[in-house]
């Protein structure tokens, strides 16, 4: 998510140089795929996102006053185009990512564990869902990841708490955030 | 293990290699961005977030069931007012005739004329109407008035007071079975043996002199005599007025 603080709407709306974009572009790739698929649970529909929010990047990086907030904010970006990616499929099948064959026959209990786990994050809201995927698996301090949901830090703070325990209910939310 | 481990080992074992994914978004994006750029100034992009299609929905479904409610009301009002507005033509069909029968013209007495030289003692009042002759008979195409608010139908009857021949009426305003055609102008018309009025059905609303005005058609058929009474009945009138 975009935050007026972060853009300089005195700058015109131009076109980095390729070789400047690929610069600042590329590290941010993986953790915004990362991002995407964590959110989405699909890695197509998650490098799609990643392309359009690059798109997006593309034309707008040139507005990004501070370069070292671009990581945050590209972030954003593609957490908006997952919100949108899930809208335009909230009718089609919700894919866990799990082959069935595990889901069924696979006695090996984390992979079971962890498509559990997917699945009760992939119920969460998008909001709650973001906050959780940007800190857990992107491992990402409190306060960027308030700057890539566009929230204050305490808000931010309170719903990773929420979700945390819509997740385990019986953890401990410092022994969570651990 | 805590539950980032737990997060990263169930994302990570779901996930793919992502070598040479970057050179491949950038790539993609310095090549086809131009492309999209034009193509998406050529085509309106509307989408509307799912928030905004909720609220529109809620907002139509609601004027829609206002409309329909206000549909529903007005169409049982009407039912109720036309049976009403049936019930009390037929109260009004029911008082009996009262125009006497005259054994001559000279028994005819003349009508009182008002004060814009109209026949009747109100609140109805008869105008001088134009004549018209077709092989059946005479017709008269004049008007009535009222001087003021009448509620309910008016019912109009006409005899000849001579010959006890009842007139008929054509246009809009005949009301009964039909007795009998004939060509008015070119026109086949029905003709028809009695004229229901009402305020809302005026031909002309609220002119200098009256408040309601109706344009109608009385016939004569041949041998009838020029003394004519009409009767004229309202909820809380009838009247009787002679032509000699």
């Amino acid at each position: 998510m975009q935050r007026m603080a972060d853009v300089d709407p005195s700058t015109a709306v131009k076109p980095t140089s390729e070789a400047t974009f690929a610069d600042l572009l590329k590290p941010l790739i993986e953790p915004g795929f990362r991002l995407a698929l964590a959110m989405l649970h699909d890695a197509q529909a998650a490098e799609d996102a990643v392309q359009e929010a690059s798109f997006t990047a593309w034309r707008k990086l040139g507005r990004v006053r501070d370069r070292n907030r671009l990581r945050p904010w590209f972030l954003g970006v593609v957490a908006n185009k997952c919100r949108n990616a899930r809208r335009t499929k909230w009718t089609s099948d919700v894919s866990t990512g799990l082959p069935e064959h595990l889901s069924v026959v696979s006695s090996e209990e984390s992979i079971l564990r962890g498509a559990d786990l997917r699945r009760a994050i992939f119920r969460l809201g998008h909001d709650d869902r973001l906050v959780v995927v940007l800190y857990f698996y992107l491992d990402l301090p409190v306060d960027e990841v308030a700057t890539v949901a566009g929230r204050s830090v305490g808000a931010t703070r309170a719903r990773l708490y929420r979700a945390i325990k819509k997740l385990h209910p019986e953890v401990a939310i410092e022994e969570a955030l651990r | 293990m805590s539950l980032r481990q737990d997060i990263h080992v169930a994302f990570d074992s779901i996930s793919h290699s992502t070598a040479g994914m970057a050179e491949r978004v950038v790539a993609t994006v310095v090549t086809e961005d131009p492309v999209r750029y034009r193509r998406e100034r050529l085509t309106l992009r509307v989408w509307p977030p799912l928030s905004s299609v909720a609220v529109f929905l809620m907002i139509a479904t609601v004027v829609a069931v206002l409309a329909g409610t206000r549909l529903v009301n007005d169409y049982r009002q009407q039912a109720s007012a036309g049976q009403s507005f049936a019930s009390k033509t037929a109260q009004l069909e029911a008082r009996p005739l009262r125009i006497p029968a005259l054994a001559s013209p000279s028994e005819c007495t003349p009508p009182p004329l008002n004060a814009h030289l109209h026949y009747g003692s109100g609140p109805v009042y008869v105008g001088s109407g134009a004549p018209l002759s077709t092989s059946w008979g005479r017709y008269f195409d004049g008007p009535l008035y009222a001087d003021t608010d009448i509620a309910g139908p008016i019912l109009v009857r006409t005899r000849d007071a001579i010959n006890g021949i009842n007139a008929v009426f054509v246009g809009q305003f005949a009301y009964g079975p039909v007795v009998g055609n004939d060509s008015l102008g070119g026109k086949v018309v029905e003709q028809r043996p009695k004229l229901v009025l009402s305020e809302g059905r005026a031909s002309r609303n609220g002119n200098s002199f009256y408040r309601y005005e109706w344009d109608v058609v009385v016939g004569f058929p041949n041998g009838s005599s020029n003394t004519i009474g009409w009767q004229i009945d309202g909820a809380d009138f009838s009247e009787i007025v002679f032509f000699c």
